[in-house]
């Protein structure tokens, strides 16, 4: 009876729609899950005093790996930035690798401190995992053919380039240096570098003093102390905290010698806790934040955008360093040997300047002099 | 046709009707109490966002109030650093004061005793590129910061500038400090606070964890909505998870609160209700399922036990009565079938007797009915013989002795001679007559056309003689012994010419109709027609309405022809014309028979 039939067949639709209904309210469609993604690690200080520059290079890479992601992610995979706080010490970066390897981390962005790196890098290369620094000086990885990387130039090359400099573009013969030994693996070697390359150029130590940081230094003592040596110039091996400090300290004692200093002080908290006291401070940067390069200037707004600060050093390393992790991944999706496609690279071209890896990992690229001029980070004149 | 059972189709309506209104009823309530709960779990968590901003608020006004009492003090004074020593000690999770002078140096600096810090390295220092010392003195309003490492503590800190009369005031808030004070804020267990910054950099976050790796969260949906001046309720996706979120303001710092759940655990009262719906539609529809059953049951079982008598009536078992049923309806219809049933039980037995003697009438109609054919039969044939010879020897008489006697003895032979004659005519016909029945062949398809013709034919003479016009069409194929019919034809036509006008040629038109399940064939003439008062009369046999001698015949043609319309299984009639006549007779159709 083909009308009983259409009936029987509505209340069974009705039925069937009901309870369809039914489960859709109570949630029963459970969603698929995505594919998992593509972890890229990072260890770096997020907290205590050199927690700027930690979070400066976490952001440097989480905007590289945004971008990445907003791209559509590396065949058809979304990257994630895993990150682990080595701010404890350089056994927490060691932890972090492992921790990170663990976590099934292809490739790690950091440490961001050398006292870190050095204790890291053997764990990477136990773990086979690339250790790739934005900042990392020490001479200590220097030629090593291991699975540290790093686009920042060794303690050996910038500490003897601002000895050329302050002998020769500046004419400043002797030295006051005050240095963190917080720091050591990055301040000693800079400071013996830095004494070898004045000395063979014909310039001295006044004197070399020494604090911790984070330990209540006294940053009066140290300026004077330094002061009292008589010197052209005065050295600082700091945080920029401390360099801050200092340099309001050596201004307060009425000194206007020219004050010097390592990259690693050259942040945005140096100007604003130096004061009027940072003007004038000269820095040997492998950052120019003056750059007009388009891919720079792209990188800045955008970062400025996200995070809300101006992107420094560490920000701008972090994100090349994190790039060019991410173009090896894409170039071998099942991230089997990335040190040798990192390595093969030779050139790569950062959104500054062009970067030059040799076999070991270690790099060359242009240095800038910088100064601080109203507040402001400038290409320093030549004098 | 899928036939079904009472009972079935009663429990799918029932179920129809249950069901349809339970779901839907049940599905929209479903959906309001979803959102009503969550228009609750909502409010809750923009209340427990309030309330955690209104625990920040607290917190940030105590510093603010504090130094707004330096706003008309002389900051080199003496007094003004003992003040400042005397403020940090009743504010704790300060860690450091700073009265700064419009040169925008450190004057005064107090710091908490346990960060062992020297006051003296403080002051004298400039702050003048200060951002909240900057924007304090040019705007003239109090300016909180985003996080930063303290230069005094090393600690993630923020910092509120208080601008004075001369100066600004500086407190460097630990942020460890702020921290305790939210997570002193009373939420749900698995609620998270999180507390951005202007540039939605995390100052605190439930998680020590996350709140220690300085996340920036400015591309999270509330904060980024919060930032934005958007505050409220919003469900967004963090790490592939669903969150529900409630953002707030701390006006003063420029701060976004955020209390976000994980949207799995705030909408577990949601699910547990909508189960809790879910189940209970299920269990009513399990009872309605159940119910609608009994229902059916309660309902079909009568009307089966009906249909069982209905069976059993309809098998002639009329010996039990129908039960009675509670069913007012259906107890009066199994009384009304009780009722026929006795009827029919009745009507069969009177039909029995009936048929009895019918059967009775019929063997004693039958043997009549042969005994009369046998005798008719017998009477004309066996008549023939002695009828001949008086015929015959009739006849030698008249032609021996013709004028040999007197008048009268010739006209006396005349007469024997002329009743010997039409005697044996009679019985001439009275044997065709009987023979009808029995000389009859076998019904057969054969055309009335052609049977025309034969008759036509067989009145070749007469009608040529009375210059008859015979007219038919084309006629059908029709179920009959085609002789016997062609002699119907030849009968009819025949008296159509006998019975003519005189001095009118006869006009004679056969006609064949289909009416109902037979054939009408009708024969017109315009002759002299039959009285009406007489027309059922001239089927009689040996009946005749006119005059011997002027139409002469039998008067038997038109009870043959009847005889042989009724062995077809056909009727014949007379209709009165107003001039002429019109014989009509049945046959049934060739389909038919």
């Amino acid at each position: 009876m083909a009308c009983t039939r259409t009936r029987k067949g509505t209340t069974t639709s009705i039925v069937a729609v009901c309870l369809i209904v039914l489960l859709g309210v109570t949630g029963c469609g459970a969603g698929l899950g995505a594919e998992r993604p593509i972890v890229i690690g990072y260890v770096g200080g997020l907290s205590g005093r050199a927690a700027s520059l930690g979070i400066a290079g976490r952001d440097g890479a989480l905007l590289a790996i945004e971008e990445a992601n907003a791209a559509g992610g590396i065949a058809g995979r979304q990257v994630r930035l895993e990150t682990y706080d080595d701010g404890a010490g350089p056994e927490a970066a060691a932890d972090g690798v492992r921790a990170l390897a663990e976590k099934g981390a292809v490739a790690i962005v950091g440490p961001m401190t050398s006292a870190s790196a050095i204790v890291a890098a053997p764990v990477a290369d136990s773990k086979r995992i690339v250790l790739m620094s934005p900042t990392v000086s020490t001479d200590e990885l220097t030629g090593k053919d291991d699975y540290f990387i790093r686009v920042y130039p060794d303690n050996a090359s910038a500490a003897q380039r601002l000895a050329t400099e302050a002998r020769w573009r500046y004419g400043l013969v002797k030295v006051a240096v005050i240095y963190d030994l917080g720091n050591k693996a990055h301040t000693q070697t800079w400071y013996d570098h830095f004494r070898r390359e004045i000395m063979s150029q014909g310039g001295s130590v006044a004197t070399a003093v020494t604090f911790v940081s984070g330990e209540n230094p006294d940053y009066i003592r140290l300026a004077e102390k330094s002061i009292d040596s008589g010197p052209d110039c005065i050295l600082l091996l700091a945080n920029a905290i401390d360099s801050a400090m200092l340099a309001q300290r050596i201004r307060a004692a009425g000194s206007t010698l020219p004050i010097l200093a390592s990259e690693w002080s050259a942040t945005d908290d140096l100007i604003e806790a130096g004061g009027v006291a940072a003007d004038g401070m000269i820095f040997l940067d492998t950052y120019d934040r003056s750059s007009s390069a388009p891919e720079f200037v792209r990188m800045r707004d955008s970062f400025q955008k996200r995070f809300g600060y101006e992107p420094g050093f560490a920000v701008t390393h972090s994100y090349d360093v994190t790039k060019m992790l991410l173009d090896a991944v894409r170039a071998q999706p099942d991230a089997s040997d990335i040190r040798g496609v990192v390595l093969s690279t030779g050139e790569y071209e950062g959104v500054q300047a062009s970067i030059g890896l040799d076999r070991f990992g270690d790099i060359r690229r242009p240095y800038y002099l910088m100064t601080v001029s109203d507040g402001k980070f400038k290409r320093a004149e030549p004098r | 046709m899928k036939r079904t059972t009472f009972a079935v189709s009663l429990t799918k309506r029932l179920l129809l009707v249950s069901l349809a209104p339970l779901f839907v009823v049940g599905i929209y309530a479903a959906f309001q109490l979803a959102r009503t709960q969550q228009t609750a779990v909502d409010y809750r968590n923009s209340l427990l966002a309030e309330t955690v901003r209104a625990e920040i608020d607290t917190f940030l006004s105590a510093p603010v109030v504090a130094l707004k009492q330096f706003k008309t003090v002389d900051l080199d004074s003496d007094a003004a650093d003992l003040m400042l020593h005397s403020t940090i000690q009743s504010l704790p999770f300060i860690d450091s004061l700073l009265l700064i002078g419009s040169d925008g140096r450190v004057v005064s600096a107090a710091t908490r005793a346990e960060l062992k810090i020297r006051e003296r390295d403080l002051v004298g220092i400039d702050q003048s590129r200060d951002a909240q010392v900057r924007q304090a003195t040019e705007s003239g309003e109090v300016v909180w910061s985003g996080v930063f490492t303290s230069i005094i503590s090393g600690d993630r800190s923020v910092e509120v500038a208080v601008p004075l009369e001369r100066g600004v005031a500086v407190a460097t808030v630990d942020i460890e400090s702020l921290a305790a004070h939210a997570r002193s804020a009373r939420i749900e267990p698995d609620a998270v606070i999180v507390i951005a910054d202007r540039t939605g950099s995390v100052l605190f976050h439930t998680d020590p964890s996350v709140s220690g790796a300085r996340p920036n969260w400015s591309d999270m949906v509330p904060i980024s909505e919060g930032l934005a001046g958007r505050f409220g309720v919003h469900r967004y996706r963090e790490s592939d998870t669903a969150m529900l979120g409630s953002t707030a303001m701390v006006k003063d710092a420029g701060w976004v609160v955020l209390v976000q759940q994980d949207w799995a655990d705030a909408s577990v009262p949601i699910v547990s209700t909508l189960w809790g719906i879910a189940v209970a539609i299920i269990l009513v529809a399990a009872g309605a399922i159940v119910t609608a059953g009994i229902i059916a049951r309660r309902l079909g079982d009568p009307i089966d036990s009906l249909m069982g008598y209905v069976r059993q009536v309809g098998e002639a078992d009329y010996s039990e009565d129908v039960e009675r049923y509670r069913y007012k309806e259906l107890d009066e219809l199994g009384q009304g079938v009780q009722s026929m049933a006795r009827a029919v039980s009745e009507r069969e037995a009177d039909l029995a007797s009936a048929q009895e003697a019918l059967k009775v009438a019929v063997g004693d109609l039958q043997r009549s009915n042969s005994d009369l054919q046998q005798f008719a039969y017998v009477a004309s044939h066996d008549l023939q013989e002695p009828l001949r010879m008086v015929a015959g020897f009739v006849g030698l008489l008249r032609s021996r002795y013709r004028g040999q006697l007197d008048s009268d003895a010739d006209d006396f032979i005349d007469f024997a001679v002329d009743g010997a004659t039409r005697m044996q005519l009679m019985i001439q016909d009275l044997l065709d007559f009987s023979r009808i029945h029995t000389k009859g062949k076998s019904m057969a398809l054969v055309s009335l056309g052609a049977a025309i013709e034969t008759a036509l034919a067989n009145l070749e003479r007469s009608v040529k003689e009375s210059g008859a016009l015979v007219e038919y069409s084309e006629m059908p194929m029709v179920w009959a012994d085609s002789s016997q019919l062609a002699r119907v034809i030849q009968n009819l036509v025949g008296n159509s010419i006998k019975f003519r006008r005189m001095g009118v040629p006869p006009r004679i038109a056969i006609t064949a109709e289909h009416v109902g399940p037979q054939w009408e064939i009708a024969v017109t003439d315009n002759g002299i027609g039959i009285d009406p008062a007489l027309a059922n009369e001239v089927f009689d046999i040996f009946r005749r309405l006119e005059d011997r001698a002027e139409y002469p015949g039998t008067g038997i043609g038109l009870a043959i022809t009847k005889r042989i319309v009724e062995r077809h299984g056909g009727s014949i009639r007379v209709e009165p014309m107003e001039s002429g006549s019109r014989f009509v007779f049945t046959l049934p159709d060739a389909e038919q028979g």
